[in-house]
């Protein structure tokens, strides 16, 4: 996901989660960013009932977050509910917040398991309202590659393919789609992922080999 | 069997197609704003939340749900009060229904002697202004009512003589309250 005009203001902590996307990483601008205050320091005030601090909090998190959701469902207006609900959940929860792990992995997992609960829920009646692609997308050098040899109306056949890429997604089982989530397309660390989906990090591994064996499965007349 | 590292090279690059997929354009302007508004909103107090009458988290029916629905014991003793609860009720509406239609009130005879059709004595009401027919729609038509040959010992005419006395016809004010008759009911007479 491209990150837009809040978080293009705050490489350094992107930098310092290890995890946002290269395509955000390249169109970086230079701009001196504002003092960042301490993530345990802003958590603390939020426990304190600093709406303001929170505020903060969630503005250095939504877009990952919501980017996580909305992969997982495919469907903007669930990613929205979702999103939000994890950060009212994580605010009211606070005071239960131990400080074992960065609050970034913390409301993740809350954010991750909301979801998996809701698609439990959702089940059958799966519904996508794919997000727009960015402009940005016409000149992924991997992606002309990977479109323009087949077609040359690449327009149409690129709709085509976010669809089919996200319907075979959404065929993956939660687990794992939320492993090619949060490591192929957001790129976070196994380790990470690890901490997020409170298991260890050969379940990870064996996770993300057999869902990306199943996606190429699906995707096979993409991928030839 | 263990994969070269470039098996999925092709799919990784597809993978991040995904990346470009945004939400709406300055959807995270509001983001974090209407998080905030909602954490108020549930601080302060949304009655019925703050009762703990919502089904939001911890709430008492959200409780109440997860007892029963950890105990099926309790499910079924509460679901066989309930039913038992409209059994009992259906009982005794039929018991009173039955009472009811098997003597009906018989009214003192002297008041049988003097009563006349009740559309005789509403007449009057046609002439009182409807408040119905003053406000927003002029061209409603109140509904006829043909009058039937009641019983001489339905209650509502009972209703309707005790009432007849107590009204001024020219005016169709009430002479007690000084109100005016709020409903006009046009009574179409054979």
């Amino acid at each position: 996901m491209i990150m837009t005009e809040p978080a293009r203001r705050k490489p350094a902590d992107e930098q310092a989660q290890g995890s946002a996307p290269r395509a955000a990483r390249r169109d970086e601008e230079q701009v001196p960013a504002p003092p960042q205050i301490d993530e345990m320091e802003l958590v603390k005030r939020a426990r304190d009932g600093d709406l303001e601090s929170y505020d903060e909090l969630v503005k250095r998190y939504q877009e990952r977050i919501y980017a996580t959701v909305y992969h997982m469902t495919s469907n903007h207006e669930d990613a929205n509910d979702l999103a939000q609900e994890a950060f009212i959940k994580a605010f009211h929860a606070l005071k239960s917040f131990k400080g074992g792990s960065s609050f970034y992995t913390w409301v993740y997992r809350i954010a991750v398991n909301k979801t998996i609960n809701f698609l439990k829920q959702r089940k059958n009646k799966a519904q996508m309202s794919l997000d727009d692609l960015d402009f940005n997308v016409e000149h992924n050098p991997d992606l002309i590659a990977l479109i323009s040899d087949k077609t040359p109306r690449r327009e149409v056949n690129l709709a085509e393919l976010q669809e089919k890429l996200n319907g075979a997604m959404q065929k993956l089982s939660e687990p794992h789609r939320l492993v090619v989530t949060l490591h192929d397309v957001q790129g976070l660390s196994h380790e990470e992922i690890a901490k997020i989906m409170d298991c260890n990090i050969g379940t990870v591994r064996s996770r993300l080999f057999y869902a990306r064996q199943q996606l190429q499965a699906y995707l096979s007349d993409y991928l030839k | 069997m263990s994969p070269i590292p470039d098996d999925f090279e092709q799919l990784r690059r597809l993978l991040a197609l995904k990346r470009h997929e945004q939400p709406p354009p300055g959807y995270f302007h509001g983001f974090s704003r209407q998080v905030i508004v909602r954490i108020k909103a549930g601080e302060l107090g949304d009655p019925v939340e703050a009762a703990g009458w919502s089904f939001g988290g911890g709430s008492l029916l959200q409780r109440i749900w997860a007892t029963l629905d950890a105990r099926p014991v309790l499910a079924g003793a509460f679901g066989v009060a309930v039913c038992g609860f409209f059994v009992v009720g259906a009982l005794l509406s039929d018991n009173t229904g039955t009472a009811i239609a098997g003597n009906p009130p018989t009214p003192p005879p002297g008041r049988i002697a003097q009563a006349s059709p009740f559309w005789e004595e509403a007449k009057f009401d046609t002439e009182a202004p409807s408040l119905i027919g003053v406000g927003g729609l002029p061209n409603y038509q109140p509904p006829a009512i043909a009058p039937t040959t009641s019983p001489s010992g339905s209650l509502f005419e009972e209703i309707r003589r005790a009432q007849s006395p107590r009204m001024s016809p020219q005016s169709g004010l009430s002479p007690q309250s000084g109100m005016p008759t709020a409903v006009s009911v046009s009574f179409s007479n054979p």
